[in-house]
């Protein structure tokens, strides 16, 4: 970021502009940075939604917009853009159109706290996974005003089945959180990803001491995305279409960005804690390999990095849309159980292994 | 038909070549019918209506899960007034409700009877002979 | 100030298998009182044989349950040829058997599908539906139809039957078990299915027996009574097959119930096919149906349909034209039924029950 930030400063400075202004001007950078990549991912996720799942039931997908369909979202954002904004007739005005921004601007921020490589990171705190953990919270509450300003009884349903479902799912993550905090000794997410650095690659990742918790954390996961088998808010042969039953043209689009962003941003937090992040499955770098005498060589390990992060964060995502094509959903009453009866107390025993193991790796040291 | 001396001796009804005709007392049979251990007719398999156009016939169809017998009875109901027997077959309800809406006919004892197929606010009686459909000119003629 | 709340689903609604509307009452998520309002869908086909002849009203005999139209056909047929005192072929029974088998197996799939999709699980109703398309296409060869058949004519069938659609339907047959243990195997011992569907929708035997509960529903009770052993017609006196019956009496137990239905019927297509190869007739009696005129008396033929028992009344007065058809459907009595069991379950619990049923809105509302 620093380079970022002295470029910019540079490039003004080459038109005579005052520094302050590019000061105050600097953060709108990587917000489009991060706004360019959320738009982009999104499409290739919801086009590769819908050929995973049709690859599942034997069917192909979408394939007539564009070559193997690859436009169809695009077509898709063009079709809800132009739709009329129906305001709902009893509804709270100011709510119902606020709680769609705030469901997306949390994700926006989660972007922006992932490492993508030792470099491109956009804001590096020091305690960066548990301020993950706390703004990912922060769309339960906008989608509890969505459902309540809706004025319609099956979207208040979903919106407080929703609201339940991700309190419950919370706290599994915290103690897997922990676990690995244990094991790293750091809860600066680059520093997570540094602690799992192996001559072996692949034998110093954190699934292997903690696969418990990476199937415990795998679970929540899907819950807190309200992803199938954990869809009851969105229920649709229930509920219509659960607390955005009342949202059409861009602020449904805004719920629908919402949903795979935060897709994807979750399952690169898991690659993180888990997969060793930006690390590669190779014992070195390919670009090492490629190009070993050239002055570029760091820059292009960045971009390397960048890339095994979202092959790792892809090939979650496959997995968790594998997930959708198969279960059914659970009833509200299990789901409950499930979290508090089972998830709870195996993340705490989780915490204790992973303590054991820690203490006996590093020779009576934790 | 099954064997219908035990009923003949304890009611009044004629027996014919399918069904059996019931005058009066007409609960009763029914009950005796689905209580008797000979006959047990515990299904009520459906409630037809037919408009023979100065009364209502009402052939109730019962099965018996035992005897595996099926059973014909029949009522001829004047002025629109029938019994309930809600009381004795508890799917008997939906039937009653669509002979009401159809045919007109009320039955007593029933305390919910209601339009089951038409609108609330539909006039007339659908099923009855005297109620004219504008398909003529679909229909078929010789 | 109570806490009950009333919704009202349907009549449009994506998971009432038709347009049916329930007006529930809640209490959180709890069901109270539930009342069903059907007539939506009603087409006045009763009213409608009465200025028609009877060959006129032999295609719209078909379209009272859309998914079962060779067992109304059949019914209507049955009920005209025991009027005329006409005896059928050996060879078009057999056919009419085969078809109606074929029928029930069709009917059951599309039943499966929608049941899971109810549930939430999307892929299984692809792989019914990739069944039930070849099913539909042999019905296409043989009749010229994929739904609508018209297909059975008074006296017989319309069109005979080839040996090369006969080996068609074994390779059918004989591939098809092995579909059905693959639905299992995702299915039958899934958690979350057992879970949603175990001990909910309790329907005992006397409450079923009290309602006029026939067909799946009822035998999933305990009660032994399929109208194809109990009471045969048609051929069935002739062929070798065990009805399913199991004492569950839940959800899980009627679905038990039609996935050994299907696998019987099964075994009854494999004898007719031998059959069907190896002797030779006639296919219809040649009555001259146009014109017809049928003596006066009345008869009431039933039928085991895929959802129970299926009765057609028929009295004659001795003109071209019925003088009055009626018809018991066993989805009549279901929807009656469905107040009883589905009471103090949850909100969610009440789809899976009524899909558990098979309800089919046209048979209700003729």
């Amino acid at each position: 970021m620093n380079y970022l930030y002295f470029w910019y400063i540079q490039f003004l400075q080459n038109y005579n502009i005052p520094k302050l202004f590019g000061d105050i001007t600097f953060p709108l950078l990587p917000f489009c940075i991060i706004a360019g990549m959320i738009i982009l991912f999104v499409l290739v996720l919801v086009l590769m939604e819908r050929k995973v799942l049709g690859l599942f039931t034997q069917r192909k997908g979408p394939n007539r917009v564009g070559i193997w369909g690859i436009l169809q979202t695009v077509a898709d954002a063009i079709k809800i853009l132009c739709k009329q904004n129906i305001d709902v007739q009893g509804s709270d005005k100011f709510l119902f159109n606020v709680a769609p921004i705030l469901v997306f601007v949390p994700v926006m921020i989660l972007w922006g706290i992932i490492p993508y490589s030792t470099e491109f990171t956009f804001m590096n705190f020091s305690v960066s996974a548990l301020l993950y953990i706390s703004i990912a919270v922060l769309p339960v509450i906008a989608i509890i005003l969505a459902g309540y300003s809706s004025n319609n009884k099956y979207s208040l349903i979903g919106a407080i089945r929703s609201g339940a479902q991700i309190i419950s799912y919370e706290l599994p993550i915290m103690f897997v959180l922990l676990s690995i905090a244990v094991l790293s000794s750091s809860v600066n997410l680059k520093d997570i990803v540094f602690s799992q650095l192996n001559s072996y690659s692949v034998l110093g990742w954190h699934f292997i001491p903690c696969f418990l918790g990476f199937l415990i954390m795998f679970i929540c996961i899907l819950a807190e995305l309200n992803r199938c088998p954990f869809d009851l808010p969105e229920a649709e042969s229930e509920l219509v279409a659960g607390y955005n039953t009342e949202y059409s043209g861009m602020r449904f689009a805004l719920f629908f960005l919402a949903e795979y962003a935060n897709l994807f941003v979750m399952s690169a937090f898991l690659v993180i804690l888990f997969f060793g992040g930006f690390l590669p499955v190779t014992f070195k770098y390919i670009s090492e390999y490629i190009f070993s005498d050239s002055q570029f060589l760091q820059v292009f390990i960045y971009f390397e990095q960048v890339f095994w992060l979202i092959l790792k964060s892809f090939l979650l995502i496959f997995v968790i849309m594998l997930v959708r094509a198969t279960l059914p959903r659970l009833s509200v009453k299990s789901l409950m159980q499930f979290s508090w009866f089972v998830l709870l107390p195996l993340s705490m025993l989780n915490f204790i292994l992973i303590a054991v193991i820690k203490f006996c790796v590093g020779g009576g040291n934790l | 038909m099954f064997d219908t001396s035990i009923l003949c001796d304890k009611f009044c009804v004629d027996i014919m070549e399918n069904k059996i005709v019931v005058r009066d007392n007409f609960i009763e049979v029914i009950e005796f019918l689905k209580n008797t251990p000979e006959y047990s007719f515990d299904v009520l398999s459906s409630i037809v209506a037919v408009d023979l156009v100065d009364k209502i016939e009402l052939i109730y169809q019962l099965y018996s899960t035992q005897t595996q017998q099926m059973c014909q009875v029949s009522y001829y109901c004047e002025n629109f007034i029938a019994q309930s027997i809600v009381s004795v077959y508890k799917s008997a309800y939906f039937e009653e409700c669509e002979i009401f809406d159809m045919f007109g006919v009320k039955f007593e004892n029933n305390n919910n009877l209601k339009r089951l197929y038409m609108p609330e606010s539909w006039i007339g009686h659908p099923m009855l002979k005297s109620y004219k459909l504008n398909d003529e000119r679909l229909a078929w003629n010789e | 100030m109570s806490n009950i709340m009333k919704i009202n689903i349907g009549p449009q609604h994506p998971s009432t298998h038709g347009v049916l509307r329930l007006i529930t009452e809640l209490d959180g998520e709890e069901i109270i009182s539930i009342e069903p309002v059907v007539g939506y869908l009603h087409r006045g086909l009763e009213k409608l044989a009465e200025n028609r002849s009877y060959l006129q009203y032999l295609p719209m005999v078909d379209r009272i349950d859309y998914l079962g139209g060779f067992f109304t056909s059949y019914a209507y047929c049955n009920c005209v040829e025991h009027l005329l005192n006409c005896v059928v072929p050996k060879r078009a029974e057999y056919i009419r058997v085969l078809c109606m088998e074929l029928n029930r197996i069709a009917s059951h799939l599309l039943w499966l599908g929608t049941f899971m999709l109810d549930l939430g699980a999307s892929s299984p109703l692809f792989y019914c539906f990739r069944d039930r398309e070849i099913i539909l296409s042999l019905f296409e060869e043989l009749t010229g139809q994929r739904m609508m058949y018209n297909y059975f004519v008074f006296g017989g069938v319309r069109f005979d039957v080839t040996n090369e659609w006969l080996n068609k339907v074994s390779d059918f047959i004989v591939k098809f078990p092995q579909c059905i243990s693959d639905y299992e195997k995702i299915i039958t011992k899934n958690p979350i299915f057992t879970d949603r569907t175990v001990n909910k929708g309790i329907l005992s035997k006397n409450v079923a027996l009290q309602y006029s509960v026939t067909g799946p529903n009822l035998r999933a009770s305990g009660m032994d009574l399929d109208f194809r052993k109990s009471n045969p017609y048609s051929v069935y006196d002739k062929l070798d097959f065990v009805p399913a019956v199991n004492h569950l009496c839940d959800s899980y137990g009627r679905y038990l119930v039609r996935i050994a239905e299907m696998k019987s019927s099964v075994d009854i297509v494999k004898q007719v096919v031998r059959y069907l190869k190896e002797n030779n007739g006639d296919i219809s009696a040649n009555i001259k149906a146009i014109n017809l005129k049928v003596q006066e008396g009345e008869y009431t033929s039933y039928v085991e349909s895929s959802r129970g028992l299926l009765c057609c009344y028929l009295r004659a007065d001795g003109s071209g034209k019925p003088y009055r058809v009626k018809w018991r459907t066993g989805s009549y009595y279901a929807v009656q039924v469905l107040p009883q069991i589905a009471k103090n379950v949850n909100y969610n619990d009440l789809i899976a029950i009524f899909g558990s049923l098979d309800v089919i809105m046209p048979e209700v509302d003729k």
